[in-house]
């Protein structure tokens, strides 16, 4: 006789039930972690706005202690944990999951422990000294570890990774970006044999293309900043394999904010990396021509989304993968409103992918300024352009979801600060839109020193406000500016 | 003291380690080949799937975590074997091996369904494994949290351009004379020309700007949520197969036309092959549709768009043909599929020149659930096409025949006879039998005519069934044939059963005008067997008391009269059941 399998698995609606329930109240916590975390960089202790967060906090803490007794907040292979369920975030609770993600990263440390009973003081005070840490220094986490031990906190704690847990080779910044550039030229080398195969009108190969895609979610995941810098660098040589790189990178980044499952994320990285695979059949000559093109040309460069779609029917077999990317290469010119191209006879309303798409094949495509000889946009005149045509184009929300994802001054972005230094923007900040991580390329008299990445989150301990602002962004190409060298 | 044998000991404890781990891999394997073999509804594969689950979580809670090394044929736990594939090539270890996975990790805290997850990735790549499908993305697809795996990949053997190729040559003192103001050291900057750029104005900008961004109205949450909703529920080949259409009908090329249509052709295959029916359907569908578009597009019918209908057409035909049939049925077969209903659009999406390859089908089938399916279709494609059902009339197996009779029965077209006739006298009753009930379903003379010929049958049961249906179509053309049953002298031999339904059915038939030949049934004498003779007379009677009028009431009181005790009160029973009757109905006695 086979006994019943334990309270732990799927069976039983009960334990479903408390499953869901204690994932809601995860996600509760690490909203109003990031809420009161953030509030604490702002005011004080005795700020009623700060006092209003703590309680909050502390309401849902306790909440939790009395279901469960001690319980961990875990960060793994860019995931969060509520002891052992994964914690899974849709676009509205990106941005708080992601907050104390990179606050785990930044300061070295694995997990949070919460033991009964907690009061309000030691939830204070170390909400205090996690929002006033110095990712900077030395030891991130010995320095929190002692300032946490030098306070009366006795039921909260903080571990450091465990030997060989999270981090490894890559918990060092050069080590993720070397994983990050490998990453992204392995995918451009795949991008670029498959499309071979397709201009050979041999068969498609898909499985390497698949593998490299997981390789792309899985460092997206873990650290997305230092792959989605990359594909800001928009002077590799062959334009059409790098920009379907980036619009792969740039779609997954995309889905990850909207919630999307691995298998979901994997279906939109494939359909992006071959959007327009339907390129490979027009002529060289064509796609490459320095001018305008003429009105002939543009009905041939029309014609490479149904291209595209033909090109994935030649695969020996169809399966998911290729009948969305089908999709998403006949869509992806369509725009919301149907005013694009190729002609179609029935209105209906676009995949999502193809919505997604649609919007990064544009972005990358106007500040890359090389499809069809036109002059590359800054990235923040594109996305402002963009908005232009929110609704008609785009989908409004979607494309929302996409300018908060790149900060309304995307990575790559030159600016020039009210302390009239020149940078180079490296990193968004979805936490706070103007302030992203900036390279400081030559300093208010035009002196061209070290390079020196500055958090422009970052405030003055007197006045409270920050160090250093974003006056505007200029355009690299008029001064031959290459931003790739300060990226790569 | 004896020293203690450390070495011994852990030994010892290295092999029960190894026994129950290799037990593990034995219930890991029959667990997998439990989904392979029996159907989903089967209770055996998850008895083995709860008892894997429960000795996998034992054993990770005394020893943390299961890692196990993937070889070519074996498995090892520890650096020793576990478990061998088998001689035929294909097994477990194989499976993962061919993909890259080189280590299997399972952890403490392992769930159920992650159980379940491992052995549908590893199902799926078994079930098909020349195809393209890869276990190492499904497995990073199902996402375990406490089944890791290990995979050698190449990804990361790839050589980065380096940063020095970038070229840094940019025009440094422009940019600062247009963009930038120089300054003294000490001057506060920047100094803004633009009155746009004024601090003021660049703050209130920023600041809509990034309300605008920042804030998401309940529409736009609401759009969002309903896009990830459909996107649950999102058929990516619906839609592929909308846009195929639309490609089919502006192709120019009837070189690239003629190869898509290729393709189509393979995809049904593989659907087929898949048991994956409802997408087929779906696509013989579109392509039906496509079809019927173009040829009816203002009956303008070039070369171009006749060559597209022909080559669209042939898919079609193809998609029906005996070949994707018969792999249909060992598909349905194999796994046991018990949801027919996508088999059943399918076969309803098929052209009707398909219908004798539907008529195999009926052989092929092993359930009845599944030929009960394929009949439901044949009745509805067969309709205006009777003809192609005739394959099936004189196929071997007396089910496929049974089954066609039905089929030409429930659609009672008087065509149908022409084809029965061929089958009355086959040499299964349960055919004969089938053939009886269609007839009866059937209009017109021919059904009759043949209707009558099985009251001559060599089974009772038929005959007494085709004497009934005859009644039920008041068929004149059985009153002679019936007559010369019932005058001759051996029907008061035949089974009672079949006695009364002959004399019934002829009462049934003739009505008024049969009174006078059952009354002299009933008169008629005999000097031998009077008890049987008596049993045809009581039936005669009830006959009688059956066709419900004066005449009949009136010459059943006249035979109450009679001196056999028998006849006499039968007359009166059925005299009084006749009065109970009109009772019920409310009719006065005596009164039709």
């Amino acid at each position: 006789m086979v006994s019943e399998i334990p309270v732990k698995s799927r069976e039983p609606d009960k334990t479903a039930l408390q499953k869901r329930q204690l994932l809601e109240k995860g996600k509760s916590l690490v909203s109003q972690l990031c809420a009161t975390i953030r509030t604490a960089q702002i005011y004080d202790r005795s700020n009623s706005v700060y006092v209003r967060q703590a309680e909050s906090l502390l309401g849902l803490i306790q909440g939790l202690l009395e279901g469960t007794g001690e319980f961990l907040l875990k960060s793994k292979e860019g995931y969060l944990f509520l002891n052992d369920t994964r914690l899974r975030f849709s676009f509205d609770g990106y941005v708080a999951g992601k907050f104390i993600v990179e606050m785990f990263r930044k300061l070295q440390f694995e997990c949070i422990f919460f033991s009964p009973p907690l009061i309000r003081e030691e939830l204070d005070e170390f909400v205090f000294i996690l929002a006033h840490a110095d990712a900077e220094g030395e030891d991130p986490f010995e320095n929190l570890q002692k300032r946490v031990a030098s306070s009366n906190i006795e039921h909260l704690r903080v571990e450091k990774f465990a030997p060989g847990s999270d981090l490894g080779d890559e918990s060092e910044p050069e080590g993720q970006k070397k994983q990050a550039k490998k990453r992204f030229f392995k995918t451009l080398l795949v991008a670029q044999e498959t499309m071979e195969s397709a201009k050979s009108k041999r068969s498609i190969n898909t499985v390497k293309s698949k593998r490299a895609i997981q390789f792309l979610i899985d460092q997206l995941i873990k650290d997305e900043g230092k792959l989605m810098s990359l594909t800001a660098i928009k002077s590799f040589d062959e334009y059409t394999f790098a920009h379907s790189v980036n619009v792969c990178i740039l779609s997954v980044a995309l889905g990850t904010r909207l919630g999307l499952s691995k298998g979901e994320l994997s279906e939109l990285g494939f359909a992006a990396l071959f959007h327009d695979v339907g390129k490979v059949r027009l002529p060289i000559e064509l796609l490459n021509k320095p001018g305008e093109l003429t009105e002939e040309e543009w009905v041939e460069v029309k014609k490479h989304p149904i291209f595209g779609v033909k090109a994935l029917l030649s695969r020996r077999s169809i399966d998911r993968f290729c009948t969305r990317a089908m999709v998403v290469s006949f869509e992806h010119h369509l725009k919301l409103d149907h005013t694009g191209y190729p002609e179609t006879s029935a209105q209906r309303d676009l995949d999502l992918f193809s919505r997604i798409v649609t919007i990064v094949d544009v972005y990358d495509s106007m500040t890359s300024g090389r499809v069809y000889a036109r002059t590359p946009l800054t990235p923040d005149e594109a996305l402002r352009r963009m908005l232009q045509k929110q609704g008609k184009s785009f989908d409004a929300a979607l494309l929302k979801v996409f300018i908060n994802m790149l900060g309304i001054y995307p990575v790559g972005s030159v600016v020039i600060l009210d302390t009239g230094e020149i940078g180079v923007v490296m990193e968004a900040n979805p936490a706070e839109l103007s302030c992203p991580e900036v390279a400081i390329i030559a300093d208010r008299f035009g002196k061209r020193e070290k390079v020196e990445t500055v958090d422009l989150t970052k405030l003055d301990e007197k006045t409270g406000k920050h160090t250093r602002t974003i006056l505007r962004t200029i355009d690299p190409h008029g001064y031959k500016l290459e931003v790739a060298r300060y990226i790569y | 003291m004896p020293e203690l044998d450390f070495e011994t000991e852990f030994e010892q404890i290295d092999a029960v380690e190894l026994d129950s781990v290799k037990k593990l891999i034995q219930l890991l394997s029959n667990s997998l080949k439990s989904v392979l073999i029996y159907p989903s509804n089967n209770p055996l594969p998850k008895e083995f799937r709860t008892k894997l689950y429960k000795g996998l979580s034992e054993f990770l809670d005394a020893h943390d975590e299961l890692n196990l090394e993937i070889g070519p044929h074996q498995l090892l736990y520890g650096g020793k074997a576990v478990y061998q594939d088998g001689e035929k090539e294909g097994g477990m270890a194989y499976i993962l091996h061919k993909d890259g996975v080189r280590e299997l990790t399972f952890l403490k805290g392992l769930e159920f369904e992650e159980i379940e997850d491992l052995l549908e990735v590893m199902h799926t790549c078994f079930k098909s494994p020349d195809s393209e499908e890869d276990l190492v993305t499904l497995l990073w697809e199902k996402d375990l949290n406490h089944v890791k795996h290990l995979v050698v990949d190449d990804l990361l053997d790839v050589d980065v351009p380096s940063a020095e190729d970038v070229p840094d040559d940019w025009d440094f003192d422009r940019l600062f004379h247009s963009e930038v103001s120089f300054g003294e050291e000490g001057e506060v900057l920047p100094k803004i020309d633009h009155p746009d750029l004024s601090q003021k104005y660049r703050e209130d900008q920023l600041k809509q700007l990034l309300k605008q961004l920042k804030e998401f109205s309940p529409e736009e949450v609401g759009s969002i949520q309903r896009a990830l909703e459909l996107n649950c529920r999102y058929r990516s080949l619906d839609q592929f197969l909308n846009i195929l259409v639309e490609i089919f009908l502006t192709e120019e090329d009837l070189s690239e036309f003629g190869q898509m249509m290729d393709t189509v052709d393979r995809v049904l295959v593989t659907l087929i092959s898949m048991a994956d029916f409802h997408s087929a359907s779906k696509i013989v569908q579109e392509l039906n549709q496509f079809v019927k578009t173009i040829k009816g597009n203002g009956g303008q019918t070039d070369s171009l768009t006749n060559e597209k209908a022909q080559r669209a057409t042939g898919v079609i035909d193809k998609a029906g043909d005996r070949e994707n049939l018969r792999r249909m049925s060992q598909v349905i077969n194999d796994r046991e599929i018990m949801d027919l209903s996508s088999a059943d659009a399918y076969l309803s999406s098929l052209h009707w020149n398909s219908i004798p390859a539907v008529v195999s089908m009926l052989r092929d089938l092993k359930t009845f659930p599944a030929r009960r399916m394929v009949c439901e279709v044949l009745t509805e494609k067969a309709k205006d096409h009777l003809e192609l059902l005739g394959e099936g009339i004189s196929d071997p197996n007396w089910y496929v025949v049974r089954n066609v009779a039905k089929i030409i029965g429930t659609i009672g077209a008087e065509d149908g006879a022409r084809l029965l006739r061929q089958i009355v006298k086959h040499r299964d009753r349960r055919v004969r039998k089938e053939v009886v009930a269609s007839l009866i379903r059937i209009r017109g003379n021919r059904a009759g005519n043949l209707l009558v010929s099985f009251l001559d049958d060599e089974d009772k049961g038929i005959r007494i069934l085709a004497s009934r249906g005859l009644a039920q179509r008041k068929e004149q053309e059985a009153l002679p044939v019936l007559e010369n049953i019932i005058n001759d002298d051996q029907f008061k031999y035949y089974p009672p059963e079949e006695k009364k339904s002959m004399l019934e059915s002829f009462a049934g038939i003739a009505g008024d005008e049969g009174i006078s030949f059952l009354v002299k049934t009933v008169r008629r004498r005999s000097w031998l067997k009077r008890d049987k003779h008596n049993e045809t007379r009581i039936f005669a009677i009830g006959a009688l008391s059956q066709i419900d009028s004066r005449e009949a009431e009136e010459a059943i009181s006249q035979l109450a009269k009679k001196r056999n005790k028998v006849v006499r009160q039968t007359c009166q029973n059925a005299l009084r059941r006749i009065e109970s009757r009109r009772m019920r109905e409310g009719q006065p006695a005596g009164d039709t």
